[in-house]
């Protein structure tokens, strides 16, 4: 039997399982997530679109009907059941189909799928309300906003133990489904672990920007930003769809320039906005076009089976192309060198978002990526040196770069690029303690870096500067943000029994690791310098720019609660998960570890403090002695350094580049943009007289008469058709007349008058000819262009009369007989070639039949063709808006100088 | 232009084409006509209007901003087919009620997005040519003068 036997069986399976709860919900739509161990194959498509299986009929199964229409190989299929009536309550089945297992253990029910879209797509439902929320209810509504990622983290927190035992759940919900692109998603631990970071530290951001920005007047439309960026993320790490993922890595972009820019009066926020867009929406493109070639090599675009291909099967050059343009994507989106010039730029925005989207999350995208695709291009040579070299350079650039800084945010700005380097670092060492190590540090990371970043937050609100070599001594007048930052630098910085000292023992565990161990010591004793540099210079050192004995600025005050408890829980939860490492290795990190290693079965790991005395134990004590060294030097020194470091500043190659391209474009512009309407009328009219022209002689055959003699005048007096009646005649002589005429009439508007004259024997052609809708609206357009031409040219201060020069003249003439030459030769091979009449056999049939009216061109235009319409009166509208608005603007204009004058 | 022959026929012929318009609207759908030609000849009776009185005139008669009403247009389109996409079909599928019977007239969905049409036909058209009559009353007398002598 072969694979349609499988098939038809398998639908059965699925049409007889329920039979009672189809019957009930037969309205709605239901998804069937994948069944487990489904093992199937693909089916080839015929050339029509339709589906076809080698051994068997298939357009019929069990009562159920095809109704897919082009679908990739390996894509999803869509069955329907009864009659092909588009009017009706449709109830679809939708099934993957997929040419080799999914996953060993997924578990799915449709009460989890349903909750898992809400979960995701919450964030857009509130960013509807919330500025509402805001403006009725102050702080207290982003309190409330608040709930809705904690709910979604208390969600996705229920699911933790569920996957620590293997399972996953994937979810399917139709989208697109022309195109076979299905909402799917997939929670597996690596996903969970980023849904549990974004959502939990989303909803401590939440409070901290309800604290922090009290009283902005665009707090409302700050949250609503917010969540929008937390749902796209959320998107983001449960895609399993490449299209999917591929929008929502888009949005994240978008929803970050909003939240970037949202001091919009700065030009240095709007610089920094359309910087990060730029930067990482081209990575995104390029994303996208590695994610197609894959996609379409593999015949599947789901990503839980694209990571499960056979690499060495896929042509190397192919597999080369596909790595470099995601890397593209993730390096752009993860601020690696040499485009991590955007970051340190982005922290023009509001620290909530900073914290958020900038240290914890979004810029996680691209290791994201990489950890996702891990499985896939383990075995490929490239893989490894690429993300090592580009990790580590970043990693080791940005921290010296980190000295030369001196705003609290930009300092930690660098080092977050610095993470990201690392985190690439490790992904790209390959062994599976490198990647735990990965996975350790990512989780650390995001708790420390989100609680520096609130503290410095708190600092700037409590002191009103950021500048390092300004503050200090606030550890007085600030306790509780100067006890949270040194916990969070701690754990930065390596030190037990924080969770970052267990990150730094598994980069030094792996004994393979001798060629990058002096990137990762030198890396990490910088780290740890400059831990101590961001906790304790503002908090507990003497200002460096400030004599005296006193905290500085003397006015520092700890501020409302809301400001200083995310940093806190954050830096109490780097604490705990260090004590707690065991048991948060099971139940959190090791199933993410297995997702991105792409093994079968768990490997459990086991986190320790103290594991007795290990190399890696003595490489930490030797990298804390020398941070502590660095740390000790002075700020000169360290200032120094930075200043020795590689200096490529690819900030400005970014401005030099978009400089050249605004000129490059302005120049085209003042080419083709003259002002001079008198030229854009002749390239429009030249242009295309000239393409039709030529696209004629190049075809003459087109144009050939039918009979040798007199064939031109016997097609025009149609002898089929029994000729012309003598009042269709003079109504083509009366339009050639008002034609000629107006050629001969000096006064512009008189010229106008005679062509609107000739309009009207037009109109009565058509009617003639049996077309009353484009005689009725010849009609009308012929008589509204009159009056509103009448009334632009009694304003435009034009000549009234023609003035042009003779050669002028000629030129123009020879354009205006080109282009209505070439017209009407176009028209009359048209009318020569027989009528394809298949679309207006359509329309005649179905006019009446499905669409009840009579009035075809109606027919047409409000409901076979109403999303034409629809997008034209949306044309027209925004036209009409422009004309009022320039109109508006230089009645303005007007009248200035009118005051001026008087 | 203000002859009192227009005086007397232009608000009689503005009635007129207004009465038209609507009834080109409401036949179009088996009959010649529909919301764009029907919006044409609306905005034909604003003009007409237009020659008569000030176009703040107008615009103070009118008591709403032709561009609003043209968002209106937009919306009643985009809401005709939501109408439909909200009962599980495609986006814009025509929706038929017969009140009055299986002979009598029919309410529909694409009447909904005619009348959208229609609107904004009319409206923007309408627009339009006020915003130029308004321009044309600001600059004032000086007008004709300057036009001749540039």
């Amino acid at each position: 039997m072969g694979g349609g036997g499988y098939e038809a069986a398998m639908l059965r399976q699925h049409s007889t399982a329920e039979p009672s709860s189809e019957k009930r919900r037969a309205d709605h739509t239901e998804i069937y997530p994948v069944c487990r161990d489904m093992q199937t194959r693909t089916i080839p498509i015929t050339v029509d679109g339709r589906w076809s299986m080698a051994d068997g009929q298939w357009s019929m199964v069990d009562g159920w009907r095809l109704l897919a229409y082009s679908i990739p190989a390996g894509g999803v299929l869509c069955l329907k059941k009864g009659k092909p009536d588009f009017g009706c309550p449709q109830r679809l089945l939708v099934m993957a189909i997929h040419d080799k297992t999914i996953l060993p253990h997924t578990r799915s029910s449709r009460r989890d799928s349903f909750a898992m879209l809400i979960a995701i797509f919450c964030g857009y439902g509130l960013a509807v309300i919330a500025p509402w929320l805001i403006k009725w209810l102050g702080r207290r509504g982003g309190l409330i906003a608040a709930f809705v990622p904690a709910m979604a983290f208390i969600w996705f927190a229920s699911h933790i133990d569920m996957i620590a035992h293997g399972d996953t759940v994937l979810v399917r919900y139709p989208w697109v489904d022309f195109y076979a692109i299905p909402l799917s998603f997939h929670l597996d631990g690596l996903s969970l672990l980023f849904a549990l970071l974004i959502t939990g530290i989303g909803t401590l951001i939440f409070v901290y920007a309800a604290a922090y920005l009290d009283g902005h007047p665009r707090q409302g439309r700050f949250f609503a930003y917010l969540a929008m960026f937390m749902s796209s993320m959320l998107g983001l790490v449960l895609a399993n769809n490449a299209i999917v993922f591929f929008v929502l890595w888009e949005l994240t972009s978008v929803t970050s320039f909003l939240l970037i820019a949202f001091d919009h009066e700065r030009a240095e926020s709007r610089r920094a906005a359309l910087q990060a867009l730029i930067v990482t929406a081209a990575g995104g493109l390029a994303m996208l076009a590695g994610l197609l070639i894959l996609a379409r090599t593999a015949g599947t675009y789901e990503i839980a089976d694209l990571i499960k291909l056979d690499i060495t099967a896929i042509p190397e050059p192919t597999i080369l192309v596909v790595m470099l343009l995601l890397l593209a994507g993730a390096f752009t989106k993860s601020a690696q060198w040499p485009f991590s010039f955007w970051l340190p730029n982005a922290m023009a925005a509001p620290t909530p978002v900073s914290a958020y989207l900038h240290s914890a999350t979004m810029v996680k995208g691209g290791v994201y990526l990489c950890l996702r695709f891990n499985p896939l291009f383990a075995e490929a040579d490239a893989w490894m040196p690429l993300l090592m070299v580009f990790g580590g350079v970043t990693f080791i650039i940005s921290l010296f770069k980190a000295f030369g800084e001196s705003d609290l945010k930009r300092v930690l700005a660098q080092t977050t690029v610095a993470s990201l380097g690392l985190l690439i670092l490790l992904i790209g060492s390959g062994s599976a303690i490198m990647i735990e190590a990965a996975i350790v540090y990512l989780f650390a990371h995001a708790l420390f870096k989100g609680a520096l970043f609130m503290a410095a937050g708190s600092v700037d609100h409590g002191s009103g500067s950021r500048d390092i070599n300004y503050l200090g001594g606030l550890a007085g007048a600030m306790p509780i943000t100067a006890a949270a930052a040194l916990m969070a630098a701690l754990s930065m910085g390596g030190m037990p029994p924080f969770i970052g000292f267990l990150g730094k023992e598994l980069m030094y565990a792996d004994p393979h690791i001798f060629l990058i161990l002096p990137v990762l010591i030198g890396g990490n004793v910088l780290m740890f310098a400059l831990g101590g540099v961001i906790a304790l210079r503002p908090f507990y050192q003497l200002p460096a720019l400030f004599s005296g004995d006193r905290s500085s600025p003397p006015e520092a005050h700890e501020g409302h609660w809301g400001l200083w408890i995310g940093a806190m829980i954050l830096a109490i939860g780097g604490l705990l998960s260090g004590l707690f490492a065991h048991d948060l290795g099971t139940w959190l990190l090791a199933p993410a570890i297995q997702a991105v290693t792409g093994t079968d079965h768990a490997k459990p790991i086991s986190l320790h403090l103290w594991g007795g005395v290990t190399p890696a134990l003595v490489l930490s004590i030797v990298t804390i002695m020398l941070g502590l060294i660095v740390l000790s030097l002075s700020d000169r020194k360290r200032a120094w350094i930075s200043r020795r470091a590689l200096r490529i500043n690819a900030d400005s190659v970014y401005d030099l580049k978009l400089a050249m391209l605004i000129q490059l474009s302005k120049r085209i512009t003042a080419i083709l943009h003259t002002g001079r309407l008198h030229q854009y009328l002749s390239i429009g009219l030249l242009v295309p007289g000239l393409a039709i022209a030529l696209g004629l002689a190049y075809n003459p055959d087109s144009m050939a008469p039918a009979a040798p003699i007199a064939g031109i005048w016997n097609d025009v007096a149609g002898v089929q058709s029994g000729g012309l009646y003598g009042y269709e005649i003079l109504l083509m002589l009366l339009i050639a007349a008002a034609s000629i005429a107006a050629m001969g009439i000096a006064h512009r508007l008189t010229a106008i008058l005679i062509l609107g004259v000739g309009g009207i024997p037009l109109a009565l052609l058509f009617l003639v000819f049996g077309a009353p809708d484009l005689a009725f609206t010849q009609l009308m357009v012929d008589t509204l262009l009159l009056a509103v031409l009448a009334l632009i040219l009694t304003r435009l201060r034009v000549d009234i009369a023609d003035v042009r020069s003779g050669v002028r003249i000629c030129r123009d003439g020879a354009i205006a007989i080109l282009f209505g030459g070439s017209l009407g030769a176009a028209l009359y091979a048209a009318t020569r070639a027989p009528l394809d009449t298949r679309l207006t056999d359509y329309f005649n049939a179905e006019s009446v039949v499905s669409a009840h009216g009579r009035n075809i061109v109606n027919v047409i235009l409000v409901d076979f063709r109403a999303l034409d319409t629809l997008g034209e009166i949306t044309v027209v509208l925004t036209a009409g808006l422009a004309i009022v608005v320039l109109l508006e603007r230089r009645r303005q204009v007007h009248r200035g100088s009118l005051a001026a004058k008087e | 232009m203000k002859t009192p022959i227009l005086h007397v026929l232009a608000p009689v012929i503005a009635a007129l084409l207004g009465v038209l318009a609507i009834k080109i609207l409401l036949q179009g759908h088996n009959a010649p006509g529909g919301g764009f030609i029907g919006g044409l000849i609306g905005a034909a009776a604003v003009m007409m209007m237009g020659f008569l009185a000030s176009s703040a005139t107008i615009r103070a008669r009118l008591r709403i901003d032709p561009l609003q009403v043209a968002g209106l247009g937009v919306f009643l389109a985009v809401l005709s087919g939501l109408l439909s996409w909200g009962r599980g079909m495609s986006y814009l599928s025509g929706l038929w009620w017969y009140p009055f019977g299986k002979d009598g007239t029919a309410l529909s969905t694409p009447l909904l997005f005619d009348i959208g049409v229609w609107l904004v036909v009319a409206s923007v058209v309408a627009a339009v040519a006020l915003a130029l009559e308004q321009a044309r009353d600001d600059e004032g007398h000086g007008d004709d003068e300057g036009a001749r002598t540039e």
